[in-house]
């Protein structure tokens, strides 16, 4: 194949008549429409409304910064979309979790911090959801489902979970949700991390 | 230089009779269909109107053109990689029949080369462009474009032999 057959082969492609009449005719159109205007617009903004703005702009990051340490309601959705309940999300610093073990009775004291505000001043009673007890080397040596709910009294709950015998040491027990009650109420996930460590 | 005032129509006529062709072709080779050709060669005139560029001769108004078809049509690649919404048996097949079966073996071939090379052989071999002049047009230096010249012709002579003889 030399070049003449290469330039013979391309040149063979050409614009058709119907073609050229669209590409002509959407050019007209093109010059025909009204000009779009580019042109930089200067607006006076007045000093005033830029302080306003300013003390506006303030007050709301000030609002976002005291939110961010407090938890915050979620929408439980199902697969399909459906909300199907409700959690409260990032909790941890509103709930003073310690554990104390007796026997095979370890007692998780869960201390509300921030008794008047929701959820917590609605709620009646507290359980555990889900947690997990790790060794000193944060091996699980026990993982542990709902458990059974205990009154709020005084802002305190003191929550019972049966342990099987475990060998003497140092544990952690880390909670990854409570649940709170309220009578004739659905429950209410509370969700965070709490570190209690306790010694057997 | 670039003009505020838009061209008269029977200017933006001529300009595409005399350069529909070379531009369609441009664009046919390189995106491989008709369709997405003359949306190119649509996009790139309608830029020169907006646009109004004003030059002193033809042949750097023919640049002009050549790049931004070029660009356009690199737009529309990008999207079509990025979204890709015909198949690529579609993208192999050009719909673009040419009369002569060792014609359409040559064209195919060179459609079957990557984009870069295609660009500086058609310039190069059919709109007889310096190689300088390419260079300038797809912003590489002359040496790059004589490189890929002859790596293309080198692959789209091996291509033409292997499928099409």
């Amino acid at each position: 194949m030399d070049s003449k057959e290469l330039k013979r082969a391309v040149q063979n492609i050409k614009m058709s008549d119907e073609i050229r009449d669209r590409v002509i005719k959407s050019c007209q159109s093109e010059i025909s429409a009204p000009k779009e205007n580019t042109a930089r617009k200067t607006s006076y903004v007045s000093r005033p409304a830029i302080l306003i703005a300013a003390v506006i702009c303030l007050g709301l990051a000030a609002t976002v910064v005291a939110a961010g340490n407090m938890g915050l309601f979620k929408d439980i959705v199902r697969f399909d979309g459906t909300v199907v309940g409700t959690a409260y999300e990032q909790a941890p610093g509103e709930i003073e979790a310690s554990a104390a073990i007796a026997g095979s009775e370890l007692t998780v004291t869960a201390v509300i911090t921030k008794e008047d505000i929701l959820p917590y001043r609605e709620l009646e009673n507290l359980g555990i959801d889900s947690f997990r007890v790790v060794d000193s080397k944060g091996n699980a040596v026990f993982k542990g489902g709902r458990t059974e709910m205990y009154e709020i009294d005084g802002g305190k709950a003191e929550i019972k979970i049966f342990l099987p015998d475990i060998a003497a040491g140092s544990y952690q027990a880390i909670i990854d949700a409570f649940v709170g009650g309220k009578k004739a109420d659905q429950t209410l996930l509370i969700n965070g991390e709490w570190e209690c460590e306790f010694t057997v | 230089m670039y003009d505020s005032s838009p061209r008269p129509v029977d200017e933006v006529e001529a300009v595409v009779h005399r350069y529909g062709d070379m531009l369609f072709r441009l664009c046919y080779v390189m995106l491989g269909n008709e369709a997405d050709a003359e949306d190119a060669v649509q996009e790139t005139f309608i830029s020169y109107l907006r646009n109004t560029p004003t030059f002193k001769e033809a042949e750097h108004e023919k640049a002009w053109l050549i790049t931004t078809a070029k660009n356009k049509c690199r737009d529309a690649l990008r999207l079509r990689r990025r979204r890709p919404q015909i198949s690529l048996e579609d993208l192999r097949e050009p719909s673009y029949e040419p009369p002569d079966s060792s014609d359409s073996g040559i064209l195919e071939a060179l459609m079957s080369l990557p984009e870069k090379f295609r660009l500086v052989l058609i310039l190069h071999y059919v709109d007889e462009y310096r190689v300088e002049d390419i260079a300038r047009i797809i912003e590489k230096t002359p040496s790059a474009v004589k490189m890929r010249l002859q790596k293309g012709r080198r692959l789209l002579e091996e291509k033409y032999r292997k499928e099409y003889l």
